[in-house]
């Protein structure tokens, strides 16, 4: 189970004043302010065991922020993430929970010059698994994701949807209990974005938790067993996606994402 | 730390260095291929070319010499050729063109012509443009000189003197203690430090940039940021690895160039017989600048990664890594400045220090304290600079975003905002272009100049720091507190002086005891400044520095730390940048102590004003004492006083508490409740 309680990053950036402000302005002087504002803002809730989250929101929405301070790839301004194993031990060292989570987003590219197999055993070392037990991982993964072909050619040489596959035994590698996935089927062709959708599917089956951002609507909706719709950092609606269509009265999640979007 | 960890990240770097081709390239191929062969190329080459002009026999022609100056130089030529440098075989000459024309139609190399009415009647006509030519003119010459001598010998023994006497009187022969080993040593000294510098930095920065704006390039960065590891053990298997590569590629260079040389080396004293060489003298000196090279190679690649970290892009951090190769290289040409020697300050001054280690080494004298000095502050730096490599890489700012932005010199100035605070990459490059300005340029006024190149000293320090405001479009007022002071400050800021001039003399005389020669070499210097006038000399001595300094210090400096860093901290790294800024060990805790008072004085009263009031009357006391020592030390004579009496200790005590605490008391409350 992953829990966030009160998950908040500020960040700073560069304002431009508007366009009839800086008519006033210029008179005095053309400047940029810097302002601080919430990525993410006081964010709470929990994950359970075998569950598929998806979080949606527009672009900007601080869904990527939210997932890499889930990820512990990024420290947050305020609050904590607090991962509880199995056996019921709460950790909130980034190190151990890094341990426990694969983490996949368009940015974790993977090494060119290694070949997956090298690639997986270097992993496996870090993770601090033994020889043995990384090579008999090595071959399951082979065995799941079909990746016998071109397990031993190196990275630079792969086709897209090789790629993904092999990025998707990089998050495998050490058997997570969650994986966070940022927009894993963005810019991929239907038979890769399917194969991911499958994966996911598989995952939860095994009893692990999947949380993952997303823009494909549709794909949320048969996916997902909660949804959590964040906007300028908060969370807007959250729970089944049959719960919030009866909340938004609408038929469908494209339909309620518009609706809470448009109005808001 | 888990070394597992490292070890395995540190595998990858390594696996993800040796298959890039680039890097290889760079690497192998270039020290083992290029060097060698450019070398050995350009030595056989050489030598094939010499060999070919010393066999072809040029052809030149004698134009109007009358026949018997033609005959005594045919003779001679017969007689003596084999000694000249080159081969000539003369005949009259016999075109009918002009001699300028037959020179260029190739018809003779030079020719040599005799014209009675000229005042110098012998001319030789050549081609400066063509080679054969010019060689053809110089053999020519060999051959007048010759002449010369043989004219001169006869007309002397005409006289029935002893031509030998007359025409040699002094004879001489060099007599040279220096083994051969000893000259080359010296030869090698010149070269060695600036190849080892480069050939390191070759190495380490194409790594360097690969593991860090590299892995943001690819995009590779955020995987790792996945893994289970502290970002200390990131940072320790990069620096690790680009520090093995810097290593490995240094010592490749080293050992290729070394054989290269060795086969010019070798070559060339071929051709001089009986000479030989014991390279096992040289072994010392090879191991330690072996030594040397691993701890500097650690020092580069720390700060070359602390610089390549901010960037973006391989092309981004290509931009600011080459204002740090040209501090590398000038730091490397100390060795051609004479007179610059390992000592206590320069070992410990990075870069300089491993350049004139490398030539003691080869000049075969082994300080090892100094040696010492300058491995253990190289294994400081380093250390510091992975500190501060460490501290970057926490930061997300870096890790995922905008690029730098503690330099604000790099955005383009349309997109620089009106009013910033500089960055504190921008003390940085203020701190070694000032450093470097005052080193070269102020150096060399001061030697053509005397006096007066402390002027332009003076106002390089006062220009260089406005003028990058400038084009930083900095807040001139708020950066350098340009704000006039309320009276009570002025007259607190003088009472703080007046207590903080006291511990100076209290320390100063105290540091005398430690570093017994610095008042000596003082004198010196000081003699050609007394012969200034007074206002003269308070003009330079004590207007200029207050001013400029100030400006700089706790102007630029100051103004841009406090707003980066916590108070404390930047007020004491401006004071320790000021003491380090006078270049001498023995001066560094009064100016230290000195700058402390100044920036806190700033600090508590807003105005750089008050500070340089306090600089004028403590340099003021310094020309007065200069100028007129003998009056200073009868009306006070604690001044000139190079040891106390404890009756002076306790006066010099009391007048510091008096004068600290009141000026403490009106700073503090006065500040307080103006808050």
């Amino acid at each position: 189970m992953i829990t966030v309680e009160n998950l908040t990053k500020k960040f700073t950036r560069t304002v431009q004043p508007d366009a009839a402000e800086s008519g006033q302005a210029k008179q005095k002087k053309k400047q940029t302010k810097k302002e601080e504002f919430y990525a993410v803002d006081h964010i709470s809730f929990s994950v359970t065991q075998g569950e598929i989250v998806g979080i949606l929101g527009p672009n900007g929405a601080g869904k990527t922020t939210l997932l890499r301070m889930l990820g512990t790839l990024m420290e947050p301004t305020e609050g904590r993430v607090i991962l509880t194993d199995e056996a019921g031990e709460q950790m909130t060292d980034p190190v151990r929970i890094k341990q426990n989570i694969g983490y996949l987003s368009g940015n974790t590219k993977l090494y060119h010059r290694l070949s997956t197999r090298e690639m997986l055993r270097m992993l496996g070392e870090i993770y601090g698994m033994s020889k043995e037990a990384v090579e008999n991982r090595i071959e399951e993964i082979i065995q799941v994701l079909d990746m016998g072909a071109f397990i031993d050619n190196r990275i630079e040489k792969l086709s897209t949807g090789q790629t993904q596959r092999a990025s998707i035994a990089r998050c495998l590698i050490h058997s997570p209990a969650i994986y966070i996935f940022d927009e894993p089927t963005l810019g991929l062709d239907i038979l890769s974005s399917d194969a991911i959708v499958t994966f996911m599917k598989q995952q939860k089956e095994a009893g692990k938790t999947v949380l993952y951002s997303t823009h494909y609507l549709e794909e949320a909706q048969f996916l997902c067993d909660r949804i959590i719709m964040i906007d300028q950092g908060k969370i807007m609606i959250e729970g089944s996606p049959a719960e919030i269509m009866e909340q938004t009265q609408t038929g469908s999640l494209r339909e309620a994402f518009g609706r809470l979007y448009m109005g808001r | 730390m888990n070394p597992n960890k490292i070890k395995a990240l540190l595998k990858r770097e390594l696996t993800d260095i040796f298959r890039d081709k680039k890097t290889m390239c760079m690497m192998v191929l270039l020290p083992l291929l290029l060097y060698p062969l450019m070398i050995v190329g350009m030595t056989l080459l050489l030598s094939a070319i010499t060999q070919s002009q010393e066999e072809t026999t040029y052809q030149v022609a004698f134009a109007d010499l009358g026949q018997e100056r033609e005959q005594t130089l045919t003779d001679l030529l017969e007689k003596d050729g084999d000694t000249f440098s080159y081969q000539i075989s003369a005949e009259a000459f016999a075109a009918d063109k002009t001699i300028e024309q037959a020179l260029k139609d190739g018809d003779y190399d030079a020719v040599l012509s005799y014209e009675e009415t000229q005042k110098d009647p012998y001319r030789i006509y050549y081609l400066e443009a063509k080679d054969d030519s010019g060689i053809a003119a110089s053999a020519l010459k060999e051959l007048l000189e010759d002449y010369n001598k043989q004219l001169q010998k006869q007309k002397v023994q005409q006289l029935g003197l002893d031509a030998d006497e007359i025409l040699n009187p002094i004879r001489y022969e060099e007599v040279n203690y220096s083994s051969t080993e000893q000259t080359m040593g010296n030869m090698l000294g010149d070269i060695v430090p600036m190849l080892v510098i480069i050939s390191i930095m070759m190495g380490a920065i194409y790594p360097a940039i690969d593991v860090t704006a590299g892995e943001k390039e690819r995009g590779t960065l955020e995987t790792l940021l996945t893994l289970p590891v502290t970002n200390f053990e990131l940072i320790m298997s990069k620096f690790l690895a680009v520090s093995v590569i810097a290593c490995v590629s240094a010592i490749l260079n080293i050992v290729s160039m070394g054989a290269a040389f060795g086969f010019m080396f070798s070559y060339m004293m071929e051709g001089m017989g009986s000479v030989t060489i014991n390279y096992a003298t040289f072994l010392p000196a090879i191991l330690f600048t072996l030594l040397v090279m691993v701890f500097f190679a650690l020092f580069v690649t720390a700060v070359s990664l602390c610089i390549c970290i901010f960037a973006k892009s391989f092309k981004e951090a290509n931009n600011y890594i080459t204002p740090m190769m040209l501090v590398f290289m000038f730091g490397s040409l100390v060795t051609m400045v004479p007179n610059i020697e390992l000592t206590e300050v320069t070992a410990a001054i990075p870069i300089v220090n491993i350049s004139l280690m490398i030539v003691q080494l080869f000049s075969f004298s082994y300080n090892y304290a100094l040696f010492g000095i300058v491995l253990l502050s190289n294994i400081v730096y380093s250390l510091l600079a992975v500190l501060i490599l460490g501290k970057i890489y926490n930061s997300e700012a870096v890790l995922f975003s905008e690029g730098m932005s503690s330099l604000k010199l790099f955005t383009p100035r349309s997109e620089m905002q009106k009013g910033q605070i500089p960055g504190i990459g921008d003390v940085i490059v203020l701190i070694c272009v000032e450093l470097l300005l005052i080193f070269y340029v102020g150096t060399a006024a001061q030697l053509k100049m005397g006096f007066y190149g402390t002027v332009v000293v003076q106002l390089l320090i006062l220009v260089f720091p406005l003028l990058y405001l400038w084009y930083l479009k900095a807040d001139f007022k708020k950066v350098l507190s340009l704000q006039m002071p309320k009276v009570l400050h002025v007259l607190a800021a003088l009472l703080v002086w007046i207590g903080g001039f006291s511990l100076m003399c209290i320390l100063a005389v105290l540091l005398t005891r430690v570093f017994p020669e610095s008042t000596q070499s003082m004198a010196d210097t000081m003699a050609e400044y007394v012969k200034q006038p007074f206002w003269v000399l308070v003009l330079v001595m004590a207007v200029m520095p207050a001013v400029g300094e100030e400006l700089m210090f706790r102007g630029f400096i100051f103004g841009t730390l406090k707003r980066r860093w916590r108070t404390l901290p930047a007020m004491l790294v401006t004071a320790a940048i000021f003491g380090i800024y006078h270049m001498s060990l023995s001066k560094f805790f009064t100016t230290a102590l000195l700058g402390f008072m100044l920036v806190y004085v700033v600090e508590k009263t807003g105005s750089i004003f008050c500070s340089m009031l306090m600089h004028f009357c403590n340099n003021l006391v310094s020309v007065i004492v200069m100028k007129y020592s003998d009056e200073a030390s009868h009306a006070v004579p604690i001044l000139t006083k190079s040891s106390y009496a404890l009756s002076d200790y306790l006066l010099l005590i009391g007048v510091a508490c008096v004068g600290i605490g009141l000026g403490w008391f009106l700073l503090e409350k006065k500040g307080r409740k103006k808050q």
